[in-house]
């Protein structure tokens, strides 16, 4: 984090922004999904063609906030209004007709038709605003070229066109940047505030701190489902909002105060013998390169933001990810180069990836099937090709047994009649039946009740007590802090930060995070 | 199904004699090793269109090279299990490590292997030249059940024991539910699909081979006709029996069903052109009724 904050003046009167009647005004709105609260009584206003930036953690409730403004998402309680009059948002079609448009994260165009087509995809007849709209994103130019040809920067363009498109009152555009050179971001700025001149609102959400304090009038810190700070941007430093972001008082301790870097080794718990080393490993997916080294006996936390770049580095390993650009790895002290996961597991690695509906689990198969799948041709009967299923069933039910799988007879059942945290013990079992020197885990706790959470970290510890080296990656600090020897941050595919020992706490890794 | 033997049994008083039942059943076993085959590809969620064209060109080649060639019977067989496995091979190869669309390359190996029928038999019909041992063991019976209703059942346990059995029929299995969980739990997929492939035209060739005896002549594009009633025969057991999912009993459940049908159908009077009525119907059918079953159960989940 550089000190390149302090662009803006800090003139007293940077605020008179909020006049008269807020354009949008979200009152009280709560929200909860199935019991966990996202958002809760959370009060914002936007003035007319004001910027306001959305900052906080993953899970701080920023989505769940821009969905229900967008009318993707109804509030349990609370109310949007619009230029003083409340809107009761029925659907996200609803919101767009109010006014309110939403530029999402992901790209959703079509590479293989023009700028011109992608612009007006949905509309029923090419809009009178079509030329406007383009001459105001630069993209006059190229508006018969197929977008494919373009890069993300102006693919990203196109579907904030789309959306102006549409007339919006209140713009809001989720990590608008995220593919973004500086050149082009210096673009979008310009295009913003051309928008803002014009009375347009624009609600932006991103991680980018310098990008925040040159770009928005306000920011709102949200934790927890809350909002926890409301300020003009004018005078705040990028460590002022860091400090927003981490959210905690324990920020301001003196412990936290400077730059967090390596702790020194020998603070966390005796360690084994080195059994992954990763030197430089860097993907086509990100820019960074990955350092570290995990040794037997240990459980090691991996965090960063969503799309720090986690989940690429653990599948490069596993093979079934991005292809290896450079960087070496070594599993046992041997090179291991990384190719696919049959090379992987003969090495002793195993990977339980995200995702288990997409990842890990195979429809239709019974919990024994799905559990015996990578080991399935590691136990045969003698001399035949045929599975020993019965020493398969006792396996699988000892190993469920163990992790308290319910329902206690589930080891028959369909994988599909198993609740997620259940399910994910399947997948748990299927890796502990496959014998490992690394385990590495992606976000093992995903959708999984608090005490599922608590049985399955029971059960990395077991592991790492049996001599395996245990890497979790997890966007949930809380729960590495609690369960990890030390933790490793990542941002944009490199490891930019290690803690362990008394500077592990969940305020100083979320801020490291940034 | 019990419907349908009623109705045909008071159309013909016929239909429900031994002797039928015999003909029935042996008149569905050359189907129903082709339908077990297909079921392998569909397992895998791939496609075969390919499945009667392989079978037509084993019966094909297989009589040529005893007529024509002067081949013992022995080497014409091991030949043609070499040119199943070549077929096998070219198709799976393509699918997998080549990521065509399964549907196209199986579509045109059937047309190249129509064209290599006429190729191999000079456009003529073959009679003369077919081993005539091999000819009348194929229609011989074994204790009053002929030899084919044998062999295919016991071809039909073979893929059965594969696929549940297996570690390969596991994977087969993954691969079709959900590829790209198998691929994450290490499972070779490319690999597995080739095999899938190649065991299925290695079925094919052998139920065409078994063709070649029960006809006693062959004739390009005369030989099984299979393709309709083999994947309706699939769709019906993937209906019937473990809901929405091909398996290998559902399928030869199915194959026999799909075979009382023209058998009915001729033993009731009624005009030769209304099978493709019926295959098509059925097959149609068959898809919708599977589709239905699944879904309710995805409803459920």
């Amino acid at each position: 984090m550089s000190d390149t904050g302090r662009d803006s003046p800090p003139e007293p009167d940077a605020i008179v922004v909020t006049d008269a009647r807020p354009r949008l005004q979200v009152d009280d709105a709560t929200k909860s999904y199935g019991g966990a609260v996202a958002l809760k009584d959370v009060s914002v206003t936007v003035g007319v063609g004001e910027v306001v930036a959305l900052v906080g953690h993953n899970g701080a409730g920023k989505s769940t906030l821009s969905k229900i403004v967008s009318g993707y998402e109804r509030p349990d309680r609370g109310e949007v209004s619009l230029d003083g009059e409340v809107v009761n948002l029925r659907s996200a079609k609803h919101a767009i007709a109010e006014g309110i448009g939403l530029v999402p994260q992901q790209l959703a165009v079509i590479p293989t038709m023009t700028v011109t087509q992608n612009l007006i995809l949905g509309l029923r007849s090419t809009p009178p605003g079509l030329v406007d709209v383009a001459a105001r994103l630069g993209l006059t130019d190229v508006l018969n070229m197929r977008l494919g040809l373009l890069g993300p920067a102006a693919q990203r363009l196109v579907m904030i066109g789309r959306a102006l498109l549409r007339g919006p009152k209140v713009l809001i555009l989720d990590e608008p940047t995220a593919a973004f050179s500086i050149a082009e971001t210096e673009k979008l700025f310009k295009i913003i505030s051309d928008l803002t001149a014009d009375g347009i609102s624009i609600i932006y959400i991103s991680h980018r701190l310098e990008e925040i304090l040159t770009i928005a009038d306000r920011v709102v810190g949200m934790s927890q489902g809350r909002v926890i700070a409301d300020r003009a941007t004018a005078g705040l430093t990028t460590d002022d909002l860091a400090d927003i972001i981490a959210g905690g008082a324990d920020a301001h301790a003196p412990s936290a105060e400077g730059d967090v870097t390596f702790v020194a080794e020998g603070s966390a718990a005796p360690k084994g013998q080195e059994v992954l080393r990763v030197s430089g490993l860097r993907t086509t997916a990100k820019s960074g390169a990955a350092t570290f080294t995990l040794h037997a006996g240990e459980v090691v936390g991996l965090t960063g933001l969503v799309g720090a770049g986690r989940s690429s580095f653990l599948n490069a390993l596993w093979g079934t990810g991005a292809p290896v650009v450079e960087g070496s790895v070594q599993i046992g002290g041997r090179v291991f180069v990384p190719s696919n996961p049959r090379r992987a597991i003969a090495r002793g690695l195993v990977l339980i990836p995200e995702g288990r509906q997409r990842t890990s689990l195979i429809p239709g198969m019974t919990v024994r099937e799905n559990a015996g799948l990578p080991t399935s041709r590691r136990r045969r009967l003698r001399f035949t090709p045929f599975l020993n299923r019965r020493g398969e069933r006792a396996a699988v039910s000892e190993l469920l047994a163990e992790l308290d799988t319910k329902p206690s007879r589930a080891v028959d059942m369909p994988i599909e009649a198993l609740s997620g945290g259940n399910a994910q013990k399947v997948v748990l079992a299927r890796w502990l039946m496959m014998p490992s020197d690394v385990a590495l885990l992606d976000e093992p706790c995903e959708g999984v009740d608090v005490r599922a959470r608590n049985e399955i970290h029971t059960v990395l510890r077991a592991m790492a007590d049996q001599g395996k080296g245990v890497l979790v990656s997890s966007s949930d600090v809380e729960e590495l802090v609690e369960s990890a020897d030390r933790i490793l941050v990542m941002r944009d595919g490199e490891i930019v930060n290690e803690l362990s020992g008394d500077a592990m706490t969940v305020e100083r890794v979320n801020r490291a995070c940034l | 199904m019990l419907v349908m033997i009623v109705v045909f049994q008071m159309l013909n008083s016929n239909f429900l004699t031994v002797a039928n039942i015999w003909t029935i059943l042996e008149s569905a076993a050359l189907p129903a090793m082709v339908a077990c085959a297909l079921t392998v590809i569909l397992v895998m969620g791939e496609f075969d269109l390919s499945v009667q064209a392989v079978a037509g060109f084993s019966t094909t080649t297989f009589a040529a090279l005893m007529a024509n060639w002067d081949f013992t019977l022995v080497s014409a067989i091991a030949i043609m299990l070499a040119a199943g496995l070549a077929i096998g091979a070219a198709t799976g190869w393509l699918v997998a490590y080549q990521g065509l669309n399964a549907l196209v390359v199986t579509i045109g190996a059937a047309s190249l292997l129509n064209g290599g029928e006429f190729l191999v038999s000079d456009s003529k019909s073959i009679s003369v030249g077919i081993d005539p041992g091999f000819v009348k063991f194929i229609r011989s019976d074994f204790h009053g059940v002929p030899v084919l209703v044998i062999i295919a059942p016991l071809v039909a346990a073979l893929l059965w024991m594969l696929l549940d059995r297996t570690a390969l029929g596991r994977e087969l299995r993954s691969i079709g539910a959900n590829r790209e969980a198998a691929r994450f739990a290490g499972v070779n997929v490319k690999r597995t699909i080739l095999i899938g492939f190649i065991i299925t035209a290695l079925v094919c060739t052998i139920a065409g081979m078994l063709y070649t005896g029960r006809a006693g002549q062959a004739y390009p594009l005369t030989g099984l006709a299979v393709l309709l009633p083999s994947f309706a025969a699939c769709f019906i057991g993937a209906a019937m029996f473990r809901v929405g999912e091909f398996n290998i009993p559902g399928t030869v459940v199915g194959a026999v069903l799909a075979s009382i049908v023209p058998n009915g159908l001729l033993l009731a009077d009624v005009s030769g052109y209304s099978t493709y009525f019926f295959q098509g119907g059925i097959l149609i059918f068959a898809v919708w009724f599977a589709r239905i079953v699944a879904g309710g159960e995805k409803a459920r989940g």
